[in-house]
């Protein structure tokens, strides 16, 4: 097999594991960015503490402390991740974290109107966040969540620090067998700026489908 | 107490911090009746509003619907407030939401109704506030005026036994007030229950039923609106209804 061949099969590999781990924190660290915000603004003192304690926490620590806590201080304590659960459980973390800033800011910044008139509908509390609230407040959070996504794309290849077999770890694996770290690395880096400008066009879309004459962001 | 009424104030009180608001609020509203208040900025009014329907918690007083004591501890207030139409200065449409679906969703998510049948109902209540043909745009692409009117029919969707009306034209260019005023006239002919608090006072001649008037948190006069807004007796009455004069008889110059 050619250096290509070979390369290419081996990238291929990782890069399947890479889209998986996405695959995974994408959606759950949107649901958890939700959760934390919506936790926060209308949660009772104990919850909203506890969800902003959890917030100030994950965005105090670096991501590579948080990665390595899950998997290697959590079994002394008795609680065991493989690989590729330890680090999607770090990523959606700590990417729900930030995205929660996104989502409570633009909960806040949604007219007190709008939840007067929810309210004299007969509307009771989680009615109106999910109804009313939300769908106007995940429109302005977008562009700032797209960001987060971004960063979660590029971050993932701290996976290979917990032995996941992803993009980043099979292209460095590969390197130490060939030693080629011009064609290894770029080719590499290529794929990882691929799948951000993807996002970027995919998250552009939701937005223009999502778009509500009045509520966009300008 | 008669079945007829169908909202009874009695002595309501409200403070915030140390500052009284309502110092004392008790008048009743019958079944088909315009009532009307009216009173300088800072008498109370929307305060008043606010805790008839228990958005702002009254400190101290009672209030019926049709009956039912509201004011009780163990009544469910959203259930309370499906009963009673809101209809803001500021209109507060959904600013997500088609004029058609800002009509339906309180009988879709409230009232649990079918979704079909929910829009059935509000596009009959779009055609009753004349904007049948505007049902699929969002708010931010209507007019002031289309905006109050939609919020109107999202009111009445929900057949509310008693619609307020906090200041329904005062944010309104003058050009739009009167389609507003055309619609709420028409409904009062209906003889849908409601309480407007306004200035309005040709609204309030045609059909109203009684103008209560606020001063400093009380009800210092109330009466047949004809009375009240040419044979006041009380002077700050008197005061406040020659300066609305004032101001439109210079505005028509």
């Amino acid at each position: 097999m050619s250096f290509w061949e070979e390369f290419i099969s081996y990238l291929i590999q990782g890069w399947i594991t890479t889209l998986e781990i996405l695959a995974v924190c994408i959606p759950l660290s949107i649901l958890l960015g939700l959760g934390l915000a919506v936790a926060r603004v209308y949660g009772n003192r104990l919850i909203s503490l506890i969800a902003g304690g959890f917030v100030a926490l994950l965005r105090g620590l670096p991501l590579v402390v948080t990665l390595l806590i899950v998997f290697f201080a959590l079994p002394k304590l008795g609680i065991f991740f493989p690989p590729f659960w330890a680090a999607v459980i770090a990523f959606v973390m700590c990417s729900g974290a930030y995205q929660s800033e996104y989502v409570r800011g633009a909960i806040r910044s949604i007219d007190i109107g709008q939840s007067l008139a929810a309210q004299s509908l007969g509307m009771t509390k989680l009615q109106e966040v999910v109804h009313i609230i939300l769908p106007q407040a995940f429109r302005r959070a977008l562009p700032g969540i797209t960001n987060e996504i971004i960063y979660l794309i590029l971050y993932s290849s701290l996976a290979y620090l917990v032995g996941v077999q992803e993009l980043f770890a099979v292209a460095k694996h590969f390197n130490s067998l060939q030693f080629r770290p011009i064609e290894i690395f770029s080719t590499t880096a290529l794929i990882y700026a691929f799948m951000a400008t993807i996002a970027t066009l995919a998250f552009r879309k939701i937005e223009v489908k999502l778009r509500i004459p009045g509520l966009e962001i300008t | 107490m008669s079945s007829d009424i169908v909202l009874k104030v009695e002595d309501l009180h409200k403070s915030y911090g140390n500052i009284p608001v309502l110092k004392g609020i008790s008048f009743e509203v019958r079944r088909g009746e315009t009532k009307i208040i009216c009173g300088p900025s800072g008498s109370g009014k929307s305060t008043l509003l606010r805790c008839l329907n228990l958005i702002t918690k009254p400190d101290k007083g009672r209030i019926w619907l049709e009956g039912e004591e509201i004011t009780d501890r163990n009544v469910n207030i959203n259930k309370v407030r499906q009963r009673i139409g809101f209809v803001f200065q500021e209109f507060n449409l959904f600013n997500h939401l088609t004029a058609l679906r800002n009509v339906s969703i309180g009988l879709e998510v409230v009232k649990k109704m079918d979704k079909n049948e929910a829009r059935r109902i509000a596009l009959e209540m779009l055609r009753k506030v004349g904007l049948e043909e505007h049902a699929h745009k969002y708010p931010a692409e209507l007019s002031g005026g289309q905006k109050q009117r939609v919020a109107i029919a999202r009111a009445l969707a929900m057949n509310p036994a008693i619609i307020f009306y906090d200041e329904p034209t005062s944010a309104l260019d003058p050009q739009l007030i009167g389609e507003v005023l055309e619609v709420m006239k028409a409904l009062a002919r209906e003889k849908v229950t409601s309480i407007v608090v306004t200035h309005e006072m040709g609204f309030a001649q045609s059909v109203g039923d009684e103008i209560l008037f606020m001063y400093d948190g009380k009800i210092i006069e109330q009466g047949p609106p004809l009375q009240i807004i040419q044979n006041p007796k009380c002077e700050q009455t008197r005061r406040f209804f020659q300066r609305i004069h004032e101001l439109y008889a210079r505005e028509n110059k």
